[in-house]
């Protein structure tokens, strides 16, 4: 079967440079990628929805690369994945339910009524939809990270890249979203990966693990593997520790 | 010790190599502008997948600030204008013996001149420099980032509703312009001479042209074109906080600067003799 997105023998020169990478998430599976500051952690999100497009290898989406699409067929790939990064983005000039439906403007069949259907739908999971009409200014942080996530899956994306999104929120808070966020890590037709520091927080809901260093995988395996491995970078990460083969200043 | 003649030589040079630099950083500069300008147009391919309810809602808002919220400092400031020119009309025109111009004087002046050039400055101060400050801090909190990675085109999003609602918005003000300076003008001129209104309104049609038409419809567009796109253009430049009011002030300089020069150009190909 194919994966649902590959990368083969990535290297990029970005921000945080990615020095041959080369990994596989399978349709339904959650990946979930970790490293410390400088890892090249922010260079997988770009790379995967195309945003960066100067590299070397293949990154593969449904067994097609990414590199090479044409103006519109890119436009097609970035609507098509899910993608919910620390920083939210939502449109400050419009509403909780504008900024939801905004991805269903575009590249959708779906009627104004449908769309509003659909939103209205993806605001009651979320518990939102008493916000409907709020404008970001007056959402609450945790109100925030749902209106985003919202908008990142309310096209129903088989990938869903989640990248630092869930820093600075109360555990309370994010109870029911977490909720959702196990419903749809538990889809076996839909995937999800985790972009984090802080890889503690999502163990329960990832398959596999991969951890970066200066550019490289220098680790990657199952749940159980990611918690009993000596690899010796996995244990000076997960034991806070500067002692280890990771250079930390 | 350096000869005379090699100092100046050298620092001729210098002046040389510094003025080149300049004109090098121009020339980018205008590359980088109109390569900007073709991206827009080329991001036209995606236009069929844009719901238009969506564009129209922003053009709607656009219009309703640039147009609307702008009308009535556009009527005080058109008034007085108009009233000025009057004023100096009537203490001057009757030197030359020609005070019955009144008129003539308000078309050529506030109708050719002042009405699209101190419209698009309306604009320009209200309107561009918003446009651009919305669109960096739009950019600087990601907001931007999320349009691309949601599959929409910033430019065919942002840009082109503002083109759509300056164009229609700078040709609107400029006729309500025109209106209230007409009007103020006249307003004055009863304090000299009683001139009744319909007379007064009927010589001012009668002044009118056809190029004066022509022209005005020609600034409108242009600047109504040019003072979205280049606010959006400097609204997208800024990389981090700190520059966004760099950028806000060059966006409105350089506006300002080109719809001066574009207003002198229309103007002399439209008025020039030896254009007729």
């Amino acid at each position: 079967m194919l994966p649902l997105i590959e990368f083969i023998d990535v290297t990029c020169a970005a921000d945080e440079p990615l020095n041959g990478v080369s990994f596989r998430v399978a349709r339904g599976e959650n990946a979930l990628f970790f490293g410390i500051e400088g890892s090249g952690l922010k260079s997988i999100a770009p790379l995967m929805i195309g945003l960066e497009e100067s590299y070397e290898g293949e990154v593969r989406y449904r067994g097609a690369p990414t590199r090479g699409l044409d103006y519109l067929a890119k436009l097609r790939h970035k609507n098509g994945i899910g993608y919910l990064h620390g920083d939210y983005g939502l449109i400050s000039n419009m509403s909780v339910e504008e900024n939801i439906a905004l991805r269903l403007e575009y590249f959708s069949d779906y009627s104004p009524e449908e769309i509003r259907e659909i939103t209205g739908r993806m605001m009651r999971e979320l518990h939102i939809y008493d916000r409907r009409a709020a404008r970001p200014v007056e959402l609450t942080g945790s109100q925030i990270l749902r209106t985003a996530y919202g908008r990142a899956a309310v096209n129903d994306p088989d990938l869903l890249i989640i990248e630092h999104a869930l820093v600075g929120h109360s555990a309370l808070d994010l109870r029911s979203f977490m909720d959702m966020l196990r419903a749809r890590t538990a889809h076996p037709d839909r995937s999800v990966v985790f972009i984090t520091y802080d890889p503690q927080k999502f163990v329960d809901f990832a398959d596999a693990f991969h951890m970066l260093y200066k550019g490289r995988i220098v680790f990657s395996g199952s749940r159980s593997e990611f918690l009993e491995s000596d690899n010796p970078y996995l244990v000076q990460f997960r034991n806070v520790s500067p002692e280890g083969p990771m250079d930390i200043p | 010790m350096m000869e005379p003649e090699s100092i100046s030589a050298g620092s001729g040079g210098r002046l040389t190599a510094a003025a080149g630099a300049v004109v090098l950083r121009y020339l980018r500069g205008a590359g980088d502008f109109c390569a900007y300008v073709v991206s827009i147009f080329q991001s036209f391919r995606s236009l069929r997948f844009i719901r238009m309810r969506s564009v129209n809602a922003i053009i709607l808002n656009q219009i309703v600030y640039t147009g609307v919220h702008a009308l009535p400092i556009t009527f005080v400031i058109a008034g007085l204008l108009g009233g000025v020119v009057i004023i100096q009309g009537m203490t001057n025109l009757p030197k030359f013996g020609i005070e019955g111009y009144f008129d003539n004087l308000l078309v050529i002046i506030i109708a050719r001149e002042l009405g699209p050039l101190v419209t698009a400055l309306i604009v320009i101060g209200r309107s561009g420099s918003a446009m651009s400050t919305e669109i960096a801090t739009q950019k600087w909190s990601r907001e931007i980032l999320s349009l691309e990675i949601a599959g929409i085109d910033p430019r065919l999003f942002i840009v082109i509703p503002r083109v759509a609602a300056s164009i229609v918005s700078i040709f609107c003000l400029i006729i309500f312009f025109d209106i209230a300076a007409f009007m103020g003008g006249y307003v004055i001129s009863l304090t000299q001479i009683y001139v009744p209104v319909g007379v007064f309104f009927q010589n001012l049609v009668f002044s009118f042209s056809l190029t004066d038409l022509l022209s005005t419809v020609i600034k409108s567009l242009l600047f109504g074109l040019l003072v979205p796109l280049i606010s959006c253009y400097y609204g997208m430049m800024p990389r981090s906080k700190f520059e966004i009011p760099i950028y806000v002030s060059r966006a409105v300089s350089r506006t300002l600067f080109i719809i001066v020069v574009l207003n002198a150009a229309v103007s002399a190909l439209f008025y020039f003799s030896w254009m007729e």
